[in-house]
């Protein structure tokens, strides 16, 4: 048993050995002021996205591939790669790859859509390819931003405007959040540090985590709460709101009353809506 | 017998805590009108956890009282200082279309259906959890389906299918609907069902573990004992366990089945 434990471990030595490892990193800076909204669509690596004054954005990524022999590399050094594109005022940056599209909506809504289904890392013994952007953005604070990540930290410090931050198998962190905020994860923590508190609605999403948004003091809101498994928890005084209950006729029926499963609570004298949705997880509105 | 009184004690105890847990949050009452408020209607109620309750008035609309509950989240109120707001969201839909209302009651929390229809109504109830159906006052043809909670049907007119597992049915009619079957079946309760005195039918009665009563004359025609070859040599003598007879003169078949209840059938004075 030892033996084969230890040819085993010889292959897998040997096996890392043979692969082909490049890394790479490349820097891009815009003017940013005239933007409608500045978007990152990464999918594997972090993104950590820090404010800064001015009006010019520094965009700094450092590519790590890896391949079973030395032409794949060469091969995938060229296909795989960050790209950007230009559409109606919105600044695109997103991940060229042969198994990956993106595709970006007329509402200027965006997500990658597979060619095939070894769309990210390959790891068929024909094709062993690893993939891996991790990407530092530095930009002007009042710039409306949408960032994704689908794997690895996002973490957004210090912005202003409107931000629209998604991840998939990780959390996502933001501090010192000055603008309104829509925050999804799915396998992760949804955390929010405000600057100030919001004046415009937010919305918070999860399946598998806690939300925790943390709050000025003097927080006014309405706010809707759902999760199937997990409880509510807040450091502000609430009181509870009506159910909300929409009335509609049509497709046959004459009357038609719904609910949905939201849990609603006005802070102090209500304001902003503020909306969370998990559905293992806890909600906590935290102050500071 | 020591040890069936402690197991009763604990679950009695059980059940109290749960419902000073389960505390009652909120009510909201919805009028709903018929598409043709001349004609027959039927209700129908899918609701997950929680009861439902119906009774027969005189007005023409359907009105629903919804009363939810908060999840049993612990007694605490606070975790690390902070306030704990209930999760009392309910998701519920009600929808009127060709005079029949259908309900639908959440999946997440409990939430209690008490509910007025015209007294002239069919009704098509189930429940599950904490799921007590009661009907009272009400002519139609009934479909409950129950699993955890009892079925008690008052001063009632019509034709009745009821199935539960773990509570008794009881039913009092005060008519009943001619040449239609009937069919009352538990596991674990009684099955307690008084007719008028005037009532023909063919009756089918069973309990596993307990008795069968009635004061009603029966004119018992139950299967005798079969002897059914065997494919592979002798014999087996089958023995029906179902008490069969007629009261009055006979008619529809009406079917009661208990496990471990007692089958009571009663003649209304």
């Amino acid at each position: 048993m030892r033996a084969l434990l230890l040819w085993i471990s010889c292959l897998c030595t040997i096996g890392n050995c043979m692969a082909q490892q490049f890394e790479d990193q490349a820097s891009f800076q815009m003017d940013v002021s005239q933007l409608e909204r500045f978007h990152l669509y990464n999918r594997r690596g972090a993104v950590t996205v820090k404010a800064t004054n001015g009006k010019t954005a520094t965009l700094k990524v450092k590519r790590s591939l890896t391949a079973k022999s030395s032409s794949r590399l060469e091969e995938i050094k060229k296909e795989i790669y960050l790209d950007s594109m230009r559409k109606d005022g919105h600044l695109v940056f997103f991940i060229q790859h042969p198994n990956l599209k993106l595709k970006f909506d007329d509402d200027h809504t965006a997500g990658y859509e597979s060619i095939n289904q070894n769309w990210w890392n390959s790891n068929s013994g024909k094709d062993q390819v690893k993939v891996r952007f991790t990407i530092t953005l530095e930009i002007p604070a009042q710039t409306d931003l949408t960032v994704r990540n689908h794997e690895h930290p996002l973490i957004i410090d210090g912005m202003k405007g409107d931000l629209k931050a998604a991840n998939h198998h990780d959390g996502v962190v933001v501090k010192n959040q000055g603008g309104s905020a829509d925050v999804h994860s799915h396998h992760g923590d949804v955390e929010v540090f405000y600057a100030k508190n919001p004046s415009r609605a937010c919305h918070y999403d999860t399946h598998h985590g806690d939300i925790r948004v943390h709050y000025q003091k003097g927080l006014a809101a309405d706010a809707s709460m759902y999760s199937y498994h997990g409880s509510f928890y807040s450091a502000f005084d609430w009181s509870p709101s009506p159910m909300k209950v929409s009335k509609q006729s049509g497709k046959g029926a004459k009357y038609r009353v719904s609910s949905k499963s939201e849990t609603n609570v006005k802070i102090s004298s209500g304001g902003p809506a503020q909306s969370f949705r998990t559905h293992h997880g806890d909600i906590y509105l935290l102050d500071q | 017998m020591l040890y069936r009184n402690r197991l009763l004690v604990l679950l009695f105890l059980l059940s109290a805590a749960s419902l000073a847990l389960a505390q009652k949050q909120s009510s909201e009452v919805f009028e709903i009108p018929l598409s043709d408020p001349n004609a027959p209607g039927k209700l129908r109620v899918d609701l997950h956890d929680g009861s439902i309750t119906v009774e027969g008035y005189s007005g023409k609309d359907v009105i629903l009282s919804l009363v939810t509950y908060g999840r049993n989240e612990g007694s605490s109120t606070s975790k690390n200082g902070l306030k704990r707001i209930p999760n009392v969201g309910s998701g519920f839909e009600i929808v009127e279309a060709d005079n029949v209302v259908m309900v639908q009651g959440s999946r997440k929390s409990r939430m209690d259906f008490i509910i007025k229809v015209p007294w002239e109504f069919s009704l098509y109830l189930g429940a599950h959890h904490n799921g007590d159906i009661k009907v009272n006052n009400v002519k139609g043809e009934f479909e409950l389906d129950s699993h955890h909670g009892g079925i008690k049907l008052t001063d009632i007119e019509g034709a009745v299918v009821a199935d539960t597992h773990h509570g008794a049915i009881v039913a009092n009619f005060k008519s009943i609907q001619s040449n239609t079957p009937m069919a009352f079946s538990t596991y674990h309760g009684d099955v307690d069902i008084t007719f008028p005195a005037s009532t023909n039918a063919t009756v089918k009665m069973r309990s596993e573990k307990g008795d069968i009563y009635t004061d009603f004359d029966l004119q018992l025609n139950t299967p005798k004992p079969k002897t059914v070859p065997m494919a592979k040599g002798g014999s087996r003598i089958e023995v029906s366990q179902w008490i069969q007879s007629d009261i009055g003169s006979g008619g529809p078949s009406f079917m009661f089945t208990t496990h471990h209840g007692d089958v009571i059938l009663r003649k209304a004075d």
